[in-house]
Formats: C-alpha cells, sequence, structure tokens
C-alpha cells in the first residue's frame, strides 16, 4: 500500500499497461511456445505413426517376396527331384543353391515327420527345436506357409516356413533371412524415423546393431526410453528422442522390437530458436507498451501536474491564473472546482483576517492589528503620542446591567473617541475596557489638551437604554519612540504605565523613562532567586551582639548577602522586597534557617558559644509551618533555645496581628527569644506591644546612628529604652557607630549593643578572629566613658 | 487348425455260426465333424491271401487322374494313358515308388511295376493341380465305401478264426495321404465297427498353396 502510494499517477498508469501487455504478451507467447511444442510432439507421432505403417508394410511385402521366391523354389521340379533322391549331399547342395538364390542366411527341409533332409548354410544347432517352439511347421503345414521374427545370434532373423509339396514328397522348407539395415534403411528412406532393432530379454535388453556404434549417452538414453512408461498411444516422449516401439515378436525366448526414433535435436533446435524469436517478440512489444505508456501518461499527467502547481500555488496564499487545459472532462472539472476554491478561499481569507484584526464588538482594529501599524509606524521612522484609557468599571457594568448593555458602552466609548481623535489618528480595543489610540506627535499644552479632550469625552455622562450613568477611567501616554522601541516594549511600558495610573491617580500618566529597566531588574532577580537558594548561592554574614554590661560577645544576627553573577551586589533590602511580592520568601526563610543552623553547629562544635538572630518576614508570620521550620532547623541545639531571637518588624506584625500573634505565641513555646526589629519606624500601637509575647525592642538603627550628637534621637531612644524597661521587655541598640554612643546606650541601661564600631558582620568562618579584636575592644566597652551630653 | 475327426462306422456282418461259410465284414465310414458316411474311402484288411499282380490303369482325361485313386496289389502295373490333347508330365517322389515319365502323349514307352507296399501319389509337373494315388497292397481283401459310407468284404474261411483283424483305410482327404490310416476291429463283433479317421475338410481339396495364393493376390 505504502508503495503503491508512493509511486505516482504516471507510475502506475504505465505499470498496469506494462503489466497488462505483459500478461497478454507473455500468455499468447506461452500459448504459441506450447502449440508449438504439441505441433511439434504431433508431428513427431504422426511420423511415427507412418513409420509403424511403413515398417508393417515393408516387412509385410518383405515376407511375401521371400515367400514368393521360395514358392518358386519349392516348385521347382529338379530341387524336388533332389530332395527326392534321398541323396543328402544331392539335397543339401540343392538346397544351398537355392538359398543363395532367394537370399536366405541358411535353410533347412523337415519331412513331415521331422526328419531332416536337406540343410544349407549351417542353420543354427536348434533351429528344429526354434521352429518347433515358434510352430512354424505346424502353422505351415495348415497353411502352406509360416514366417515369425526371431534373434539368432544376435541378429534379427525371419524365419519363413514353406510347405513342399511333390507327389510322394511333403517337407517344409525353413529359411532364415536377415532382418537387416536393408529393411531398416527402407524404413527410415519413407518415414524418416531412425530404425532400431532390439531384442528384449526378460533379464536384459540390447540393441542389435548392424555395426555402426552408438554412443554410449546415446544408447543409455534409448534403453530407457524403450523400457520407460509409454503413454496411451504407445508414444515415449524422451529427452532427445520421440519413440515408438513395434513388437516383432513377443516369444519370451525371442522378443523382437522394432524402435522408431525421431531425434528431438533438431526440431527442439527449431523450437528454441523460435522461442528465442518470441522472447524477443515479447520484449519489443513490452518496451513499445512502456513507450506508449509512457507518452500516455505523459499526456495523462501533465494536465494532472499542471493543475497540482495550480492548486500548489492556491494553497501558497498566491492568486495563480488556472492552467491551460487541452483536455476536458473531469480535469476541467477539477479546475473549475479549483477556482471555486481559490475565489471561496479569498473570501474566507478575508473573513478571517477582518475577524483577526478586528474587534467583535466595536468593529475598531484589534490589538494585534493596532501592533501592526505601531510597528509600521517603528519601520518608517515616525513620532506618534500613543493614549491608552482604560474603562474602570466595565466588568461590574457587565455583571450588573449585562453583557449586551456593557457591548453598548463599549461602542458609546468608540463613538465618542471617534468624534475626539484627529481625523487620521488610529483608535483601536485591545481588550476588556482599554482603548488604545495613535495620534501624531505632541507635546505640553497640545498634548494635555487633547487628553483631557478625550478623556471628558469618554467620562462625560451618557444615556444608555434610558440609564444615565457615567464612566471612570485612567489614562496613559507614551511617545514613541522615545519611549519604546519596539511592540513589546510597546506593550509592556504601557502596561507599566497603567500600573503606575493605579497608585498616582492622575489623570493622565506619562510613561517615566527608566521605570521598565527597573522593573525587568526585579524580574530578573525574582527569577534568579530560587536559583541560588537551591544552589547555594547566597552568603551568610554574621554581626555580633555584644552585652553592654561587659562587651561579651552573646549573639550574631545573620545577615542574608547575595553577589548576582550578572547584576552584582544586591541588597538584601531589594531582593526580601521581591521574595516577599513573588512569594519565594516561605523559601528563602527555610533556606536561611538551615545555613544559620549549619554555620552555628560548626561554630559551636569549634567551642564558640554564641547564639544566632534571624529576621523573620512578615508573611513569615502568617505561615504555620514557620513552627515546624525553626524546630527542625534547631532540633539538635546544643545551646539553651532563648539564645535563638527571631526578629520581627513592626509592620509585619500590624498586616495579620492576629495570625502573627497565634504564630508568636507557638514559637515562644519553643523557647525562642523574640524581638521587635526596626522599633520605632512602623506605626506600632503601644497597645498591641504589649500583647505581644515579645522579650526584646530593637531600636532601629536610625536613631542610633548619630545618637552622640542629636539631641532628638538621645530622647526618643532614652525614652524607648525607659517603655521597654517598664513593659519588662530588654532592648537592643543596633548601628553604633562610635564609643560614645555605646557609653551613652550603656548608662541608659540598654542591654545589649550592636554596630560597625564594634565590628561589621562577617563570615562564619571569620568569627574567631572577629572574638579576639572584640576581646581587645572589651576594656574601652567596659568602663564607664566619659559621656557629655 | 484342429482336424475334423471322423468317426469310422465298421459294421460288422455278423458271421453267424457255421465256421464253413463263407462271411464279410461290412465297415462304414463317418466323418466325425459332420457326422454323415464319408464315401470312397479304400479299405483293406491286412493278411490273408495275397493277391495277385495284375494290370492297371490310370488315365489322365481332362487334366485329371482318372480314376483318382487306385488300389493295386503289390508287383502290378500300372499304365498311364493320356487321353487329353495336351502332353503330361507324370511321376512321383513316393518312397514307395519313385518315377518320372517325362512328357508324353498318348501312352507312355512302358507302364510302371508298383513293387513296394505303400501310397504312391502321383502327379503332373506341368499341371500341378493333378493328382492321383496308387495304393500298392499285398491284401487281397479290399473294398471301397460306397455313399452310406459302407464298405463290405468277403472274408476268406483263413480269417473266421481270427478276432482281430487289422484295417487299413485310405482317403483323398487324410491329413497324410502318403500313408493310410490302420486300425484293428473285432471280427466277432455283432454290430459293424465304427473306425474313426482325421480328414481335411472337402475345400481343402484340391489346392495345397492356396493361402499363399491368396497372399499374393491382395498384396
Amino acid at each position: 500500500m505504502v508503495t503503491v502510494n508512493r509511486i505516482g499517477f504516471r507510475g502506475r498508469l504505465v505499470s498496469a499497461m506494462v503489466a497488462l501487455v505483459a500478461v497478454v504478451s507473455v500468455s499468447i507467447g506461452a500459448l504459441m511456445m506450447l502449440y508449438l511444442f504439441e505441433d511439434e510432439q504431433a508431428r513427431a507421432i504422426e511420423q511415427l505413426s507412418l513409420g509403424e505403417r511403413v515398417a508393417e508394410e515393408i516387412l509385410q511385402r518383405r515376407t511375401s517376396l521371400i515367400l514368393s521366391r521360395l514358392d518358386v523354389v519349392v516348385r521347382d521340379f529338379g530341387f524336388r527331384s533332389a530332395l527326392a533322391s534321398r541323396d543328402r549331399a544331392t539335397a543339401d547342395s540343392a538346397l544351398e543353391n537355392q538359398a543363395r538364390r532367394v537370399g536366405a542366411r541358411f535353410a533347412m527341409i523337415l519331412d513331415d515327420d521331422d526328419q531332416l533332409l536337406a540343410t544349407a548354410d549351417d542353420p543354427p544347432a536348434d533351429l528344429e527345436e526354434r521352429v518347433e517352439a515358434l510352430e512354424l511347421l505346424t502353422e505351415s503345414r495348415a497353411n502352406g506357409f509360416a514366417s515369425q521374427v526371431t534373434v539368432i545370434d544376435d541378429k534379427a532373423i525371419e524365419l519363413v516356413t514353406i510347405a513342399v509339396e511333390a507327389p510322394g514328397l511333403r517337407a517344409q522348407l525353413v529359411g532364415g533371412f536377415e532382418l537387416g539395415s536393408e529393411a531398416a534403411d527402407i524404413i527410415e528412406r519413407l518415414s524418416g524415423t531412425e530404425v532400431l532393432y532390439r531384442a528384449r530379454m526378460a533379464s536384459n535388453s540390447r540393441f542389435l546393431s548392424d555395426g555402426t556404434e552408438m554412443a554410449p549417452a546415446r544408447l543409455e538414453e534409448l534403453i530407457r526410453v524403450s523400457s520407460g512408461e509409454r503413454n496411451s498411444a504407445g508414444f515415449i516422449t524422451s529427452d532427445h528422442y520421440f519413440s515408438r516401439i513395434i513388437t516383432l515378436s513377443d516369444r519370451p525366448e525371442s522378443n523382437l522390437q522394432l524402435v522408431l526414433l525421431i531425434n528431438r535435436d533438431a526440431s527442439l533446435k527449431a523450437y528454441y530458436q523460435r522461442a528465442i524469436e518470441i522472447l524477443l517478440l515479447v520484449s519489443s512489444v513490452l518496451v513499445l507498451a512502456a513507450l506508449i505508456a509512457l507518452i500516455v501518461a505523459r499526456s495523462l499527467g501533465k494536465p494532472v501536474l499542471s493543475l497540482a502547481r495550480y492548486a500548489k500555488a492556491i494553497g501558497d496564499g498566491e492568486a495563480p491564473e488556472p492552467p491551460p487545459l487541452k483536455v476536458g472532462g473531469e480535469l476541467a472539472q477539477l479546475r473549475r472546482a479549483l477556482g471555486d476554491m481559490l475565489a471561496k478561499l479569498k473570501d474566507r481569507e478575508e473573513q478571517i483576517r477582518f475577524a483577526a484584526s478586528h474587534d467583535e464588538i466595536t468593529g475598531l482594529p484589534n490589538a494585534h492589528a493596532f501592533l501592526n501599524s505601531v510597528r509600521e509606524g517603528f519601520r518608517n521612522g515616525q513620532t506618534y503620542r500613543l493614549f491608552g484609557i482604560r474603562v474602570s468599571e466595565l466588568s461590574n457594568i457587565n455583571d450588573t446591567l449585562g453583557l449586551a448593555f456593557g457591548d453598548k458602552v463599549l461602542c458609546a466609548v468608540t463613538g465618542r473617541l471617534k468624534q475626539e481623535l484627529p481625523g487620521h489618528a488610529e483608535l483601536a480595543r485591545t481588550g476588556g475596557g482599554e482603548f488604545l489610540m495613535l495620534a501624531d506627535a505632541c507635546s505640553g499644552d497640545e498634548l494635555e489638551a487633547l487628553a483631557h479632550q478625550l478623556l471628558d469625552a469618554v467620562q462625560a455622562p451618557m444615556l444608555i437604554n434610558n440609564t444615565p450613568f457615567s464612566l471612570r477611567c485612567t489614562m496613559v501616554s507614551l511617545r514613541l519612540p522615545e519611549d519604546a522601541k519596539d511592540t513589546d516594549q510597546v506593550r509592556r511600558r504601557l502596561n507599566l504605565t497603567f500600573e503606575l495610573a493605579q497608585t498616582t491617580r492622575l489623570r493622565v500618566t506619562h510613561y517615566q523613562p527608566g521605570r521598565d529597566e527597573d522593573h525587568l531588574r526585579e524580574l530578573q532577580i525574582i527569577s534568579d532567586l530560587t536559583a541560588a537558594i537551591t544552589d547555594n548561592g547566597l552568603h551568610m554574614n554574621y554581626q555580633p551582639k555584644l552585652a553592654m554590661a561587659d562587651g561579651s560577645l552573646q549573639q550574631v544576627e545573620a545577615l542574608v548577602r547575595w553577589v548576582h553573577p550578572e547584576l552584582g551586589f544586591i541588597s538584601p533590602e531589594e531582593f526580601i522586597f521581591l521574595a516577599e511580592q513573588s512569594g519565594q520568601i516561605t523559601d528563602l526563610t527555610r533556606h536561611i534557617l538551615r545555613r544559620v543552623a549549619d554555620d552555628a553547629r560548626h561554630w559551636q562544635a569549634a567551642g564558640l558559644e554564641i547564639g544566632v538572630a534571624i529576621n523573620l518576614s512578615a508573611m513569615d508570620l502568617i505561615r504555620p509551618e514557620l513552627i515546624d521550620e525553626v524546630s527542625d532547623a534547631f532540633s539538635d541545639w546544643q545551646l539553651p533555645m532563648s539564645s535563638i531571637t527571631l526578629e520581627v518588624t513592626e509592620s509585619a506584625l500590624m498586616e495579620e496581628p492576629e495570625t502573627a500573634l497565634e504564630t508568636l505565641g507557638k514559637l515562644r513555646e519553643l523557647g525562642v527569644t523574640l524581638s521587635v526589629d526596626d522599633f520605632g519606624t512602623g506605626y506600632s500601637s503601644l497597645s498591641q506591644l504589649r500583647k505581644l509575647p515579645v522579650q526584646e525592642l530593637k531600636i532601629d538603627k536610625s536613631f542610633v546612628l548619630k545618637l552622640d550628637t542629636e539631641p532628638q534621637d538621645q530622647l526618643i531612644v532614652k525614652s524607648t529604652i525607659d517603655m521597654a524597661h517598664g513593659l519588662g521587655l530588654k532592648t537592643v541598640a543596633e548601628g553604633i557607630e562610635n564609643l560614645e554612643t555605646w557609653h551613652i546606650l550603656k548608662s541608659w541601661g540598654c542591654e545589649t549593643g550592636q554596630g560597625f564600631y564594634m565590628s561589621r558582620p562577617v563570615k562564619a568562618a571569620d568569627l574567631p578572629a572577629t572574638l579576639e579584636s572584640l576581646q581587645k575592644l572589651k576594656p574601652e566597652l567596659e568602663g564607664s566613658g566619659e559621656i557629655n551630653l | 487348425m484342429p482336424r475334423n475327426r471322423i468317426l469310422l462306422l465298421c459294421l460288422t456282418l455278423a458271421p453267424l455260426g457255421l465256421a464253413a461259410e463263407p462271411r464279410a465284414l461290412a465297415v462304414q465310414v463317418i466323418d466325425s465333424q459332420s457326422n454323415k458316411p464319408v464315401a470312397d474311402a479304400m479299405v483293406m484288411i491286412d493278411g490273408g491271401r495275397t493277391a495277385e499282380p495284375s494290370s492297371f490303369e490310370m488315365a489322365q482325361k481332362n487334366r485329371q487322374f482318372q480314376p483318382g485313386a487306385l488300389v493295386i496289389p503289390r508287383g502290378s502295373e500300372v499304365n498311364f494313358p493320356n487321353l487329353d490333347s495336351t502332353q503330361h508330365h507324370v511321376y512321383s517322389f513316393s518312397p514307395a515308388k519313385t518315377f518320372d515319365l517325362e512328357l508324353f502323349a498318348d501312352q507312355p514307352d512302358a507302364p510302371v511295376v508298383f513293387d513296394k507296399t505303400g501310397v504312391v501319389e502321383v502327379g503332373c509337373n506341368i499341371h500341378d493341380q493333378m493328382q492321383g494315388f496308387i495304393i500298392v497292397t499285398e491284401s487281397a481283401l479290399t473294398a471301397r465305401t460306397d455313399d452310406s459310407g459302407l464298405a463290405t468284404i468277403s472274408l476268406p474261411s483263413g480269417f473266421i478264426s481270427a478276432e482281430e483283424l487289422s484295417v487299413s483305410i485310405w482317403h483323398p482327404r487324410l491329413a497324410n495321404t502318403n500313408r493310410t490310416a490302420n486300425f484293428t476291429v473285432s471280427s466277432l463283433a455283432p454290430d459293424p465297427p465304427e473306425l474313426t479317421l482325421d480328414l481335411e475338410p472337402e475345400s481343402r481339396q484340391p489346392g495345397r498353396l492356396d493361402g499363399l495364393q491368396k497372399r499374393f493376390r491382395d498384396l
């Protein structure tokens, strides 16, 4: 099936025609060969039949001739007298004489009492018995003559007996006459068949050669032939001969056969010659047929191929001219059908193209068509002002007043925009309630005027289905190509500007260059953060927290750092904020918890009994899993659990206070210390703070950095410390940059201090070194210092 | 070809009572094939009185021997007078008497003396169809069957006591006409004895080479 499909129409036609001709010509050829063969056989059989008749006739005539000669002999008075003389010598010589006359090979005479009267030419010793066995004498006595063919001394001999009857003389003359090549030659000459004598004995058969030697192979075949099966007509067919066997004598002791042969060699040669001729004829007929088939297939295939090309051109979207056809009928019909198809295809294409490029409701170009126009504009190097309007409550309208109503609103907006737009400006509906307009480049007052004109048109009260209402919408504008250089940028920056418009709440929001780049950076950070977490691309730094009382190192605050392979150092604030936005904060927190626990395990194994402080995100607090994550990470914690401090910002606590409170309660149950981070910067409610299960307040570094010189900061910090103490909370001050600040805080009773003055954040491996340098700093820190407030 | 069997019935006229009374032996020859009596069979009883030689004639008339068969006592002479206008060459190769009377008209120079018993077949060298038989016998007791196949032979007194009699019969249609068929019959049998002979069918006579001739004609 596959092969057939692969063969083309022409190929199939050619194969079919050639096959047909092949079948016909091969059949005819085969039939002819069969007829020739049968004809040859029939002729051979006829010839053999003729040979048989001839042989029988010849042998009969020969016998008659012998008999007639013998008849004369036995009637010869002198011969009879000689016999009657009873003188053996006389009788023998007389018989010899007569035998020579008639050409007998030998002869003998027996009287009626089977007494030997005379012999001539040494008849075989057993001739009497043989003659008796053949019943020649009996027959001859009854009929006056008898003859029989037999084999004597490897010769085919015809024994002829004739009665010698004279007054007072009753005897039988037996003469032996050789059936030699003479008779065979005559038969051969008359019938055209080869003649061989064959003696057939019970045990073996042999040919009675008359001197001409036969090739052994031939002899072999002939022996096989003559002993083989003969067909119903008595003919035998073998490789080289057609043959027929005539039994001359079928007595067991003297079975003599005449084998008639026709050598097939000549006729076979002629037959093969004819076979080759027929083969040549068949081959040339086949070649001719193939040629004709090719020509016909060509003439048939040409229009088909031209139609195929026509169809392909149609398929390729060209609008080709129908090919000229010389033939009619089905192919012309096909051409017509293809032409019709082309026309309908064009119509449908038109419809599809329109549908693809236009909005169904308003009939305006759609986003695709609009972007095409924009692309066209870029290509032509033109400058435009792109306006976008989003109708704010479209989904509400659809929900409450029905889609049909919503559609009418859209149509009304379309009509108004069309009215207000300059004639050649392009308007498109690019989604829900979003309309885009491509107007000539403008700026300044002109821009503002056009923008407000459009906005007013849309927002002006309208009456639809007797329902009066007004729309609210946001409007953005971009300069092309200054604000976006391709359609991708157009789409992205348009969206960004719309988002911006949500927050700016301006009537018209213009795209601000650079916004998109920031946005892209954020996207990259978000997408790369996951890889950084899983591939350990983040580093942990630890900043010591010292007890203010004696300057001893109690804890380190774990700070995550990220050096992005392309963007370089990224501030934790930035990527943590983004992680919170994207939801990756969960993974990040879990990762940090594990990293810190690992690092702490190492340094604790090295003998450093230092606790850790870890910052939690607001989003962490609303996840119940956090509890398990913390307890899992620190399951083999060697120090008291209170040496683990979890720092939470004020704002985190304010967003979902109840859930956060519940989480904090459970964390507290773990025994960890909870700390309020960045205290003083958020809008913390003191009543809320009172309810929180925290043990520590961490005063924001903005109050601490210049504590030694800013009296206001001193006031805030001091009262905060006092308040914390009043609530039973410990205080931590971070951002200590000089010894003065340290001493001030210490004098106010602040419990823990952290800052660059003591130590910057260091790697876990550098902690022992940091510890040493802190040790050196210790005397300074321990003292009460000089406080000049 | 099987030969016809011919039943020869020999009817003995019963020699009733008296020994001195001359008696006769009757025989009948019947063709067994046709079951018909056979005429012109020569019946001879061997033994007894020796016949006296005598003189006989076998003429040639209308290219036939007249008579066709002749029973003669041994030592008799036979003349072969030619009554035809053509000459004849009368001869025989029979062992009992081989003679050759070359072409002659009227009367041969001398009669032929048959001094041996046996059947002598006589022919003419120039007329193959001519055939005659001369049966030379010692016996004087000979007879020829009549049309009813009966032959009656008067028996001399010497045979009266003889119970077994040797009977020789010759007929031109015997298979071998060169010899007689011999039988033994009882002289005391009340009915004439029945004797069988193998005879050739009548159509066989006289052409011996008919088959051959026919064959030649057919060719």
